[in-house]
């Protein structure tokens, strides 16, 4: 007995420095001020989620930029940023006054991965396979709704010039689908039947090859050293799939992980802004958290009962408690104030006194004097407000909704439930009145894809809303960017004077990485620290990130 | 004859467990094609709908697909995820054993630990040591295993630097390397430090009140009474009676180690089978679910079928009932 207890002692003994040695190390700190290193060899960063195969059908849901990195778009870097630069595309112009037919012409020499031409039948085929391929994903909708690109609209002029002819003008095709759609390769995909089960790694232009991917664990990638905007400056990337967000944060002061691809919680950031380690930086980062209306089923398929509880909701105070004052406040509307496309009169206005004067004309009156008015045939009325249990921000902003609706004597209720069940609620069974959610910088951020919402919320309103529809009509009718965006203007004004999304707050994104490790990022608006840009040659940069961002967020912390 | 019986209970009740396997994903709210479409799925019409769930053959009626899930099962073909676009088998294939290296390990810990802790407790019952191990034992049982994994990570890896705070191994070593043998070894620490100081409650309480009831029995008064020493009495007398619940505990803990932790693993983003289940839960990922339920169910039966045949062994009355029958 004796002896098995000092042999184990011994193992224990020889293990544990072994291990204390060869953990996690944090390199010297750099001096306040002081640059980091503008390349790197390697590094590892932190993603919260699989991106799937990366490729069109897998890799846009959680990880854009991920996507990116392999296969790119004609033009940069988002749609929803002030001004386009070309990525593939050598230009992008209408050819018609009515902006309904476009020229593309690519930038000669750009190669695939495998080494073969892009070329122009390479993208015709990429919007045809998205509007009529085997399966629907995330981008079909840009190629047959918004905007909507007809198979024989396409015609090719050369092997890096083609022309695309929309079914309405499309004075915005620059950005969407130009910024949006990646361009993958017709050798690559025609004969794949099965897209969303592809296995194989997908080729793309970007700086980045995906060289191994292990799924719900890594992705490993490697500089492309052709690439067309020069050789990236750091040469391989490994992102490690972190779920759970402490762990991750951890990771990263540890120093196990040089960048974490998520956003900071507030608390964290107040906490580590001193880090020598760390750099924390505040980007503008399109995101929204708002309260959805079930727009099918009364009350709210009702447009003033949708406008009178916007009006009993203080934007400012959700703002302050659960977003702890970092961020814009809702009452800006929709959409994103810093969408290159948001009106500046957009407003969704606070007016308690005002909401509750409407809620009584519409004949929501205390009538067995609890307090609490009944719905208009004198039946109780108790609204059901959900949020998903692992957003507990949301439910958080949920129990606060039920406070101030309690101030304009109306009784309603929070319920948390699992992802899918809150997915099915709010997709398919509809039995909720409201729902606490976020909403995603593509939506928010994108002229187009507002069409393509109001478009959905059109087939599903419960009562007509003729002068939405006229304002949708004169929205698809406008054939140059002055005039697109004022009938845009228009749609946002009615579509915040009753919204079925009242906006809560916009908060702030704060990305933080690790600058003793790489300290050369690039803000890109929508897409953060964590883009492709900040990892290719900073002259090629140009144009795409903001050169200065303010980082007012700080201020108060 | 008795085991042929119990042979074809066991087969009876996977059958059942088959069903149940099929039934339940499919009866709990939630839309595969939710995940595949996102929010768009609510301005789709049907038929668009059973297109996208066409590509995972879920737009089959569904006794189609509960026969292609049992022909499937005999062939190895458990379908593909529709998370990952990926066969199940390959996606069980590479997360089980890191489940078994965790759980496994971590069973052993905490079994051995309990017994011993469970055994002295029964011994000097009511003494400080007794009390002391209650107390400890029974607290770190009742706190959350996810406060316990951050209070680790926090301690070991940001503050220590000693463990790494995720994954199963280093992702640049080689595997069959002593590079690739000592990452996983430092990555196991945490998450096997974890289980096993939540899990050692149950079996403690399990060792200890069997314990506590055989020394209470006649035959350990008189082995006392014939003078023989405290420790014969204790582990030869007392302790192997008392085995049954502690055998049948550790086996129920060996089939259900399978199932991985789900929060364990999530927290330390380790790639095991309960993560696995977590993200099939989430996304209502049929086939996932039924593959890994599947991989869980056999493995639960197995070790109780293994239990079963273990109790005439170590129990001579089992065995002299299981002849009689």
């Amino acid at each position: 007995m004796k002896r098995i207890i000092c042999i184990t002692a011994a193992i224990v003994l020889l293990l544990v420095p072994a291990f204390v040695f060869a953990g996690g190390k944090q390199e010297a700190p750099k001096a306040a001020g002081e640059k980091g290193p503008q390349t790197a060899e390697e590094l590892t960063i932190g993603i919260y989620n699989d991106a799937g195969n990366v490729t069109i059908w897998g890799g846009g849901a959680y990880s854009p930029w991920v996507l990116d990195s392999v296969c790119e778009r004609l033009t940069g870097p988002s749609p929803s940023g002030e001004e386009l630069e070309m990525v593939l595309a050598e230009y992008v112009k209408p050819v018609t006054d009515d902006n309904t037919v476009w020229e593309i012409k690519l930038k000669a020499g750009v190669k695939w991965h495998d080494g073969t031409p892009l070329t122009s039948e390479d993208v015709k085929f990429t919007i045809n396979y998205n509007r009529e391929g085997p399966s629907n994903n995330r981008y079909s909708h840009h190629t047959s709704a918004v905007p909507r690109l007809p198979g024989e609209g396409i015609t090719i002029i050369d092997e890096l010039t083609l022309r695309v002819t929309g079914a309405f003008p499309m004075p915005y095709f620059d950005r969407e689908p130009c910024a949006e759609l990646p361009i993958v390769q017709k050798a690559q995909w025609e004969n794949i039947e099965d897209p969303r089960q592809f296995v194989g790694k997908s080729i793309g232009t970007g700086p980045y090859m995906l060289i191994d991917y292990k799924v719900g664990e890594y992705y490993k990638l490697e500089a492309n050293p052709d690439y067309h905007m020069g050789k990236p400056l750091v040469g391989r990337l490994t992102l490690v799939v972190i779920k759970d967000l402490s762990t991750m944060f951890t990771a990263l002061r540890s120093g196990e992980i040089d960048g974490a691809a998520r956003t900071m919680p507030v608390e964290l950031v107040a906490d580590w802004k001193g880090d020598p380690n760390l750099n924390i930086v505040q980007v503008p980062y399109m995101w929204g958290a708002c309260v959805t209306l079930d727009n099918k089923n009364l009350p709210f398929g009702d447009l003033k009962t949708r406008k009178a509880l916007s009006l009993c909701i203080d934007r400012d105070e959700l703002l302050e408690i659960v977003a702890l004052g970092q961020g814009l406040s809702g009452t800006l509307g929709y959409p994103h104030p810093e969408a290159f496309h948001a009106s500046p009169d957009s407003f969704q206005a606070y007016d308690p006194a005002a909401g509750k004067k409407m809620f009584d004309e519409l004949g929501y009156i205390d009538v067995d004097g609890d307090g609490f008015r009944e719905n208009p045939d004198g039946t109780k009325l108790d609204w059901r407000i959900i949020a998903e249990t692992s957003q507990p921000l949301y439910v958080r902003a949920g129990e606060i909704l039920v406070d101030q609706l309690e101030n304009v004597n109306i009784r309603a209720h929070v319920e948390a439930m699992e992802k899918a069940s809150f997915s099915e609620t709010l997709y398919k069974k509809g039995n909720y009145n409201m729902s606490v959610g976020e909403f995603v910088p593509h939506g928010l951020c994108d002229d187009d894809m507002m069409m393509v919402l109001q478009y959905g919320e059109k087939k599903t309103d419960l009562m007509p809303y003729a002068e939405r529809d006229q304002a949708l009509l004169d929205w698809k009718a406008a054939g140059d960017k002055e005039g697109r965006l004022e009938a845009s203007y228009k749609l946002q004004a009615l579509i915040n004077k009753y919204p079925k999304r009242v906006m809560l707050w916009y908060p702030h994104g704060f990305f933080a990485y690790n600058k003793n490790a790489y300290d050369n990022y690039s803000i890109v608006r929508g897409y953060n620290i964590f883009n492709k840009y900040s990892f290719i040659p900073n002259d090629a940069r140009d144009g795409f990130v903001l050169e200065d961002y303010p980082q007012t967020g700080f201020d108060n912390m | 004859m008795v085991y042929i019986k119990i042979l074809f209970q066991y087969i009876l009740v996977f059958f059942v467990i088959l069903i149940i396997n099929f039934a339940l994903p499919r009866i709990a709210p939630g839309d595969p094609a939710i995940y595949l479409v996102g929010d768009d799925i609510q301005y789709m019409s049907e038929e668009e709908r059973l297109q996208v769930l066409k590509e995972f053959k879920l737009d089959l009626p569904v006794m189609q697909q509960f026969k292609n899930y049992i022909t499937g099962i005999f062939k190895k073909d458990l379908g593909v995820s529709i998370i990952y676009g990926r066969p199940v088998w390959d996606i069980l294939r590479d997360r089980l054993p890191w489940t078994f290296l965790i759980m496994g390990v971590a069973m052993l810990f905490s079994a051995s630990i309990g017994i011993i802790l469970g055994v002295i407790g029964a011994w000097k019952r009511g003494g400080r040591r007794d009390i002391g191990s209650l107390v400890i034992v029974m607290t770190l049982g009742s706190v959350p295993p996810f406060w316990v994994a951050m209070l680790l990570i926090t301690l070991f890896s940001a503050k220590l630097h000693w463990f790494p705070s995720f994954g199963a191994y280093a992702i640049g070593a080689i595997p069959g390397t002593f590079a690739y043998f000592v990452s996983v070894l430092q990555r196991i620490i945490l998450p096997v430090l974890t289980l096993t100081l939540v899990k050692t409650g149950a079996m403690f309480l399990t060792a200890r009140s069997s314990m506590v009831i055989a020394m209470e029995e006649d035959y350990v008064m008189l082995a006392h009474a014939k003078g023989l020493k405290e420790k014969t009495v204790i582990f030869r007398h007392a302790l192997r009676n008392a085995v049954l619940p502690i055998y049948t505990n550790i086996m129920m803990g060996l089939g259900a180690m399978v199932g991985g932790a789900a929060i364990i693993e999530t927290v330390f983003s380790y790639p095991g089978l309960g993560n696995t289940i977590y993200e099939s839960v989430t996304a209502r990922d049929y086939s996932l679910l039924q593959g890994s339920f599947l991989v869980v169910s056999i493995s639960i039966l197995f070790f109780n079928f293994i239990a079963d045949l273990g109790y005439p062994l170590l129990d001579p009355r089992v065995r002299k009932q299981t002849v009689g029958r």
